[in-house]
């Protein structure tokens, strides 16, 4: 506890108080005094070993002594409010849940470059201009035009 | 819903015109009911109103108005029927609904003008469609 | 299996009657030992064969019966004339033999082997395409011999091509694909590594993909044979054999697209249509082209409504199976730059769409407020003769007589057809013996005509003399003067090819349709009808006066009678009605003049139009045309119109029962038949109804020759109308080929 009690003078000592209070509030500190779960993965990531940072900020930890196999390993989300399992790119995905033992920075070397899409998160239940519609759905922003001619356009002037 | 639709029967036969009516009443308010539901899953809201959904509607009902016989009354109204519970259940999609009760069915062609009374066949049929 | 089955079935018309008579091959022991079953073979009874009918119509004509020879094919008997070659006589009993080299329209190259034959008490196997058929010949094409000799011939073909057939534009309506199926072997024993090729540049429009290739040099024959230039060849010997462009350059003829035909294999394909569809998705229709005044016969491939390709159809008499890279790939200025909705220019100068109904009020009420003389109607040069026979009913109806068809200048005289037409017909052009061509190049004009010209001149050694202005020829000619001086001179004999011209046995003078512009062309052509008096070119056997039309709707305008001069009716016209006509001069329009525009482009009349009204294209439409010789063929429809257009006659008649005076038909059937009272000939469809020739009809000409040089008619052969002006793939052309 006095070590907590002293880390957290000395940053705040380095940083200014005022950084100090956003960072905590960045980090998830303030936040997890609500979220349990949160507050759980904190205390879990103590003394764990940061084994990479993947390109949304989510944070992978792996524990390997002191911890019950097939749970040591886990992530903390960048977003500290609305997090789901989503979030995880694939890259990370496999090392996550113990399908490989390379990290998602060594497998980023495997995605294609020509046709890789970003990762995009599941967006369900935030809202339609969110959601993913398929390529002849209504709403799709991207809907083809189905017509095989192109008009004349009147132009501007004369 | 739909299964609620599907559990409303229509009885065999009207015993008089005025059961008959009632029943059509009664069909044009339970459409009118599902109008919302039909609307958000077809997403129909910035190209179409409840109002103007339900006018279509009662237009639709209208154009029946001059029957007198219930049997047929009976029969139009399960065809009406089905069409609703075919609606509801999302058998159709966005365009049906568009095409057939938005823009309606003559809709899609040129507004017919009173002066084309006199015109001939060929010009009626020409404002229409160039394959004739 | 089946797919091939219907690939085979689908049978485009170069392989046409070729697949009927296929026979399934299979490796079965005897083909393993062919000495041995061919010496079993006698022993067995002779199976009594049919007769077949003759494959792809091939026909024999005796010029002369003590020529006639006769030949045994799998036993039946054929008489043929001599000179024919085995492979000839088996298509004449019947009998498809599969070849890649051979061409019946090229010359014998007979380096594929594909056609091997037997041909009893020969050593060896014979190439049927290269080896005459002498008499009592017997030829055995189905025997073991010949199947293994096919076999192998196949197996060394595949050897270094490619297996790309899935990825391949050729697939589906492949020769290579079609004959491995039929003849070649079920397994293949080469395992090395396959050669690679490097892809040529040939320009925008053929795409080539040379490791393909199956070295049967039809395409190289093709350019110096038929399009006469010298661009492809033969480089390197054995494995590092391949067809190329000696230095790195483009094909540069107006022919090229023939090349993408002709190819047995996918080496050469078309480069606009690479990967757009699949050749057994598209339906055929077969139709006439109207970029130019041939009239070449095509097939408008299309998939649902949107026309995928453009083929050539045979037609001895106008194309022969070839076409013009114009006519071919103009199709994607099908799709582009459309008229899809009326409108009408608001106050403030902008189009904006109206209804058909608005439309046709808004032209009906402008019509009734000017004076009938100021009336004008100018029929565009893609418009059919229906449409035109309405625009003038219609414009004559309204009270005015000024109805005229673009280029066809000032006074056009259509008093006799013969004055406008090719009398000698294209195909006829093969008979003479001196070409005289004044004011008019074939080769952009009119590239069909031009390769006829051509053929004739490389077949009969027949002498051109050309005058006009400096331009590239395909062939060897005298460029004998570049104006009307030279007529002066060879009217009074004065010039040394007088001589040439009155010595010809059957001369052919061809005069362009450039020379309609000018103010002096009646002196023009009263100076050329003299020079063929007096060289004897017009005779009762044979007519060689000939004018060559620039437009597809000029012929039938001139038969139908829009004759009216645009030098007096556009300066007085109060209200014009534009059918699809975008290249006449608008400069003298007074600016008050309302502009109705009826078409199927935004082009270049579109900016001066009040009214707009979109109209269906060639390919859209059922339609007459009038060819340059005089023959009528019909469009087809093969795609419906795009948004809200209409067909030109209909738009025609709907506008004059709004505006009061309602022509009495109402459908394609009536309007012929109102053609029929005004020029008959227009509904001989696929004839050609001969002009009768007089000079003495002709009213004398007092006009004076100009010293001005002859213009060329033509500036851009790729964008010479509203479709081809929208296509990029002809824009791309004109700036690659015509760079200088």
């Amino acid at each position: 506890m006095a070590s907590v009690v002293r880390g957290v003078v000395k940053a705040i000592k380095e940083k200014g108080f005022g950084n100090f209070i956003r960072e905590l509030r960045e980090e998830g500190y303030i936040r997890c005094l609500a979220d349990g779960n949160l507050l759980k993965t904190k205390i879990h990531s103590i003394g764990a070993t940061l084994v990479g940072v993947d390109k949304f900020g989510n944070k992978y930890y792996e524990k390997l002594e002191g911890i019950q196999f097939g749970r040591h390993r886990w992530v903390e989300y960048a977003q500290k409010g609305r997090y789901n399992a989503s979030q995880v790119p694939p890259e990370w995905h496999g090392w996550l849940h113990y399908i490989t033992d390379h990290t998602g920075d060594e497998l980023l070397m495997l995605k294609p470059k020509r046709y890789g899409v970003e990762h995009k998160e599941n967006f369900s239940g935030e809202g339609e201009e969110f959601i993913y519609h398929s390529k002849g759905h209504t709403l799709n922003p991207g809907q083809r035009d189905w017509t095989r001619y192109q008009s004349w356009q009147p132009a501007k002037k004369e | 819903m739909a299964f609620t639709m599907r559990s409303v029967k229509v009885p065999p036969n009207s015993a008089s015109l005025a059961e008959a009516r009632s029943r059509v009443i009664d069909f044009f308010k339970k459409s009118c009911r599902s109008i919302p539901a039909i609307m958000e899953i077809y997403n129909l809201h910035d190209v179409v109103t409840v109002s103007q959904l339900r006018s279509t509607i009662s237009s639709e009902i209208r154009k029946n108005a001059h029957l007198s016989n219930p049997k047929v009354i009976d029969m139009l109204l399960f065809k009406g029927m089905e069409e609703l519970g075919n609606i509801v259940e999302h058998a159709k999609q966005r365009h049906h609904i568009i095409g057939q009760y938005v823009v309606g069915r003559e809709g899609l062609m040129q507004d017919a003008s009173p002066k084309d009374q006199e015109a001939s066949e060929f010009l009626k049929q020409f404002y229409t469609s160039n394959y004739f | 299996m089946g797919f091939v089955l219907r690939a085979l079935q689908r049978a485009r018309p170069a392989i046409g009657g070729r697949v009927s008579t296929f026979r399934w091959i299979t490796s079965t022991p005897d083909l393993h030992k062919p000495e041995g079953a061919a010496a079993a073979e006698p022993a067995a009874p002779e199976p009594e064969i049919p007769p077949r009918t003759p494959v792809g119509g091939a026909r024999v004509q005796f010029s002369n019966p003590d020529d006639a020879i006769e030949v045994f094919v799998d036993g039946y008997p054929v008489k043929i004339p001599k000179g024919m070659t085995v492979l000839q006589a088996c298509e004449v009993a019947g009998v498809d033999i599969p070849r890649f080299c051979y061409h019946s329209r090229l010359s014998i190259a007979g380096n594929c082997r594909m056609c091997l034959v037997e041909v009893e008490k020969s050593p060896k196997p014979v190439a049927s395409c290269a080896m005459p058929a002498l008499p009592g010949m017997k030829i055995k094409t189905n025997t073991p011999v010949a199947k293994k000799a096919r076999e192998g011939v196949m197996e060394f073909l595949l050897m270094n091509h490619p297996l790309d057939c899935p990825i391949c534009d050729q697939g589906g309506e492949c020769d290579l694909q079609d004959q491995s199926m039929a003849f070649g072997s079920d397994r293949g024993r080469f395992t090395e590594m396959k050669r690679s090729v490097v892809d040529k540049n040939l320009g925008p429009l053929v795409k080539t993909v040379m490791t393909r290739c199956i070295q049967c040099t039809r395409c190289v024959r093709f350019a110096s044979e038929i399009a006469g230039v010298q661009d492809l060849g033969m480089l390197g010997r054995g494995s590092g054999e391949e067809i190329g462009t000696y230095v790195e350059k483009l094909m540069t003829s107006e022919l090229s697209g023939n090349v993408i035909d002709i190819c047995p294999v996918g080496a050469l394909t078309s480069k606009p249509f690479a990967f757009k569809a699949r050749n057994w998705e598209l339906k055929g229709t077969e139709s006439i082209d109207v970029t130019d005044a041939v009239g070449s016969n095509i097939r408008i491939d299309s998939r649902g409504p949107e026309v995928m390709r453009i083929l050539p159809r045979l037609n001895e008499d106008i194309n022969e199976e070839w076409i013009s890279d114009k006519t071919r790939f103009c199709y994607d200025g099908l799709k582009r730059q459309r008229l899809n909705d009326p409108m009408i220019r608001g106050p403030d100068g902008r189009f904006k769409s109206v209804s058909w109904r608005d439309a046709l009020a808004v032209v009906a009420e402008v019509i009734h407020q000017v004076k009938p003389d100021e009336i004008v109607g100018v029929a565009g040069k893609l418009s059919d003769a229906e449409s035109m026979m309405a625009l003038k009913d219609f414009v004559n109806r309204m009270g005015s007589n000024s109805v005229l068809c673009e280029g066809n200048g000032p006074n056009p005289q259509a008093d006799l057809r013969s004055s406008y037409l090719m009398n000698t017909s294209i195909a006829g052009l093969e008979k003479a013996d001196v070409f005289l061509l004044v004011g008019t190049q074939p080769r952009v004009e009119a590239p069909m005509v031009n390769a006829r010209i051509r053929k004739t001149v490389k077949a009969n050694q027949a002498k051109v003399a050309y005058i006009g202005p400096p331009t590239d020829i395909n062939y060897d000619h005298q460029h004998i003067g570049t104006g009307a001086e030279t007529l002066v001179e060879l009217v009074e004999g004065r010039h040394p090819f007088s001589s040439t011209l009155h010595s010809a046995k059957n001369p052919v003078i061809i005069v362009g349709a450039g020379i309609f512009e000018r103010d002096d062309k009646d002196a023009v052509f009263s100076a050329v009808e003299t020079i063929a008096k007096n060289a004897k070119v017009v005779r009762p056997d044979w007519n060689g006066l000939n004018v060559l039309l620039l437009n597809a709707a000029q012929a039938a305008a001139l038969d139908l009678g829009l004759v009216s001069s645009p030098n007096d009716t556009i300066p007085s016209a109060k209200f014009l009605y534009l059918m699809g006509a975008d290249d006449i001069s608008l400069e003298k329009l007074p600016d008050d003049a309302f502009v109705v525009y009826q078409g199927h482009h935004g082009d270049k009349s579109v900016y001066r139009a009040n009214v707009i009204l979109p109209a269906s294209a060639f390919s859209e439409k059922e339609g007459t045309y009038e060819n340059t010789e005089g023959c009528t063929q019909w469009t087809v429809p093969a795609v419906p119109t795009v948004g809200d257009a209409r067909d030109d006659w209909k738009i025609v008649r709907a506008l004059s029962e709004v505006a009061g005076v309602r022509l009495p038909y109402d459908s394609l059937t009536a309007i012929r038949a109102r053609i029929k009272t005004v020029a008959p000939n227009l509904l001989q469809v696929d004839e050609r109804e001969l002009a009768t020739m007089s000079f003495e009809l002709k009213p004398p000409v007092s006009q004076k020759i100009s010293s001005d040089p002859f213009k060329p008619a033509i500036e851009n052969f790729y964008m010479t109308d509203s479709i081809t002006r929208a296509s990029k793939i002809m824009a791309q052309c004109s700036a690659s080929l015509l760079k200088k």
